[in-house]
């Protein structure tokens, strides 16, 4: 039914795996534990989880979780972190049982400062047949799980939103700057699969502003904005083509989403492209 | 601060309960697990779950139910406050124990009392500041000391007598919104199972119980509303069951209910609560069992009229 693919890179693996063998579906789940290095923590959970434990060696978080990706044959496939939990026993339930015919089911964030978001996988409940015949993957970085929401988007998936809670996240620390460069390139990357693939320029549009939105919000937090004004640079090239495109209905809802009117959301991104002049 | 107590008796899903507390938060509390002479060796699943979590095993003597555990559970702890947790039940989240010790730390009261979802096959019933079970809430251990709250020898509704003998004794309450505890759908419970004969017996120990506790209520001087209140409350329950099992003998459903109401002043509740009790019951069984049929086979003044001419 459903294929659980943990990146383990943070302490308390336990409390993650308890957290899915508390699922009202736990016999129907398959887990892959992709690790960089063997963890002792797993083996004691053999006897009550199907598990797979794969060694990648010091590799990027986005080859992780391609690994995991490429081991998956169920029909539908989540990510979680090591350290974080399934909210609670309905959980994956909750997210299976809307699953319709849609490609990604966006699963709430409890204790995150955006309930949804299309930046990380973690919560969400992805198809498996969808990722397979548009080719989608994660790319080589570690801000890898932006880029492929963004690529399922593009490519025309259908999605929808669980009105549950699903996800408990315990490790929120991020380095913005590193994140930031990587983010853009990744995105960088997605156009160019969506440019060979001919994907609608609507569609694209959609996902730039909102990728933009993003940044523009993240560089609102950030403390050395210099370093990255490069990056800015580059990135502000693709917005302006694909800007023609984006409607007020996007514009509106992706305010929506981040709980803010259209104005400070234009703000933000002017403010973040100004700086860049 | 804080003991979870958790009766065991043959119980097939005590792994998943354990699995709910380990994978909370805030694990530092002492689990006691009461072994009440089960048939199943659990000393596998205890030694797995050691590693993660304080756990102390209590083995009765004789199997005694699980009001008896529950006992046996409370007079083998130490800590200030107490939660009682069945064998077939979870924490609802991963963060209920953090927000316990944070709203015991803050509010002095003898009872918190949270919400709890009731798993009803693939539907979820919200309990909102319920007043009947154990789920969703957590009691000062000095307060049922100072007040001989306890656990009695019946093995069906002991948990009504628990805390209506709490309720009884008027304690600072503080109510709480988040849903801290989920009711499991275990099919193998055999309170799940559609099993008439069960819910017979158990309508008449709820009876028993009931009226038991006001019974050590009136002794110990407590509240005359508050009693007529709660024995109201229970009238209106027990005329459920006198309707729902009048092809059965009810003769002992009466007795008790008659001495509940011998006990309370029934005319000292308003119109007002005896409707909203009315409507609470009969949202419950249509949210929960929408197939039951009440076919009233007497008013419910006639059953209080009965009730009062009783003569045992």
């Amino acid at each position: 039914m459903i294929d659980v693919v943990i990146l383990n890179i943070n302490n308390n693996i336990s409390k993650t795996l308890f957290s899915i063998y508390i699922q009202t579906i736990k016999n129907d789940l398959k887990i892959y534990v992709i690790s960089r290095k063997k963890d002792k923590k797993i083996g004691p959970f053999k006897d009550k989880l199907n598990i797979e434990e794969i060694v990648v060696g010091d590799v990027s978080i986005g080859l992780m979780r391609s690994k995991g990706l490429n081991k998956c044959k169920n029909e539908y496939i989540t990510f979680i972190n090591s350290g974080d939990c399934f909210y609670n026993v309905f959980s994956l339930n909750n997210l299976f049982k809307i699953r319709d015919k849609n490609d990604i089911i966006f699963g709430k964030i409890v204790n995150y400062n955006i309930p949804y978001s299309n930046n990380y996988v973690e919560g969400n409940l992805y198809r498996k047949k969808f990722l397979d015949d548009n080719k989608i993957d994660f790319f080589d970085s570690n801000s890898a799980d932006n880029g492929f929401n963004k690529l399922i988007l593009m490519f025309n998936s259908n999605y929808t939103f669980s009105d549950d809670l699903i996800y408990y996240i315990e490790n929120t620390n991020i380095n913005y700057d590193i994140y930031f460069k990587e983010v853009i390139d990744d995105v960088i990357k997605c156009l160019k699969i969506a440019d060979k693939n001919n994907c609608s320029n609507l569609l694209v549009s959609e996902v730039i502003y909102d990728c933009t939105v993003y940044l523009a919000y993240l560089y609102s937090l950030l403390g050395d904005k210099k370093r990255i004004l490069k990056y800015i640079g580059k990135y502000y090239e693709y917005y302006l083509k694909y800007y023609e495109y984006v409607s007020y209905g996007v514009k509106n809802s992706v305010s929506k989403y981040y709980g803010k009117g259209i104005q400070y959301i234009e703000t933000l991104i002017f403010n973040m492209f100004n700086d860049v002049k | 601060m804080l003991d979870l107590i958790i009766p065991l008796y043959n119980s097939l899903t005590i792994d998943s309960t354990l699995a709910s507390i380990a994978y909370q938060t805030d694990t530092d509390i002492n689990i006691y697990l009461i072994d009440d002479c089960s048939d199943i060796n659990y000393d596998e699943i205890v030694k797995f779950y050691k590693k993660y979590l304080n756990i102390i095993v209590l083995r009765l003597n004789e199997n005694g139910g699980p009001g008896v555990a529950r006992e046996y559970g409370i007079n083998n702890s130490s800590s200030p406050y107490i939660m009682f947790i069945d064998s077939d039940d979870s924490l609802a989240s991963p963060t209920v124990i953090e927000k316990l010790r944070y709203i015991i730390n803050n509010n002095k009261s003898d009872l918190f009392i949270g919400n709890f979802i009731e798993e009803i096959g693939d539907r979820n019933y919200l309990h909102n500041h319920d007043e009947i079970w154990l789920h969703g809430k957590v009691y000062s251990r000095k307060f049922l000391k100072d007040n001989g709250v306890h656990f009695n020898e019946t093995r069906k509704n002991e948990d009504n007598f628990f805390n209506q003998l709490c309720i009884l004794h008027r304690p600072r309450v503080y109510y709480f919104s988040d849903v801290i505890y989920i009711y499991r759908n275990n099919i193998n419970s055999i309170t799940r199972i559609n099993n008439h004969e069960y819910n017979y017996e158990g309508s008449i120990y709820y009876a028993y119980n009931i009226s038991e506790a006001i019974r050590i209520a009136k002794e110990d001087n407590c509240d005359d509303y508050l009693i007529s209140f709660l024995g109201y409350r229970a009238l209106l329950a027990i005329y459920f069951y006198y309707n729902e099992f009048i092809k059965k003998d009810v003769s002992k459903l009466i007795k008790y209910a008659s001495e509940i109401y011998k006990n309370i002043d029934i005319n000292s509740i308003s119109d007002g609560i005896k409707n909203n009790y009315l409507i609470q019951f009969l949202k419950y069984e249509v949210d929960t069992n929408p197939k039951v049929l009440l076919k009233c086979s007497i008013t419910f003044d006639d059953y209080i009229r009965m009730l009062g001419d009783y003569n045992d």
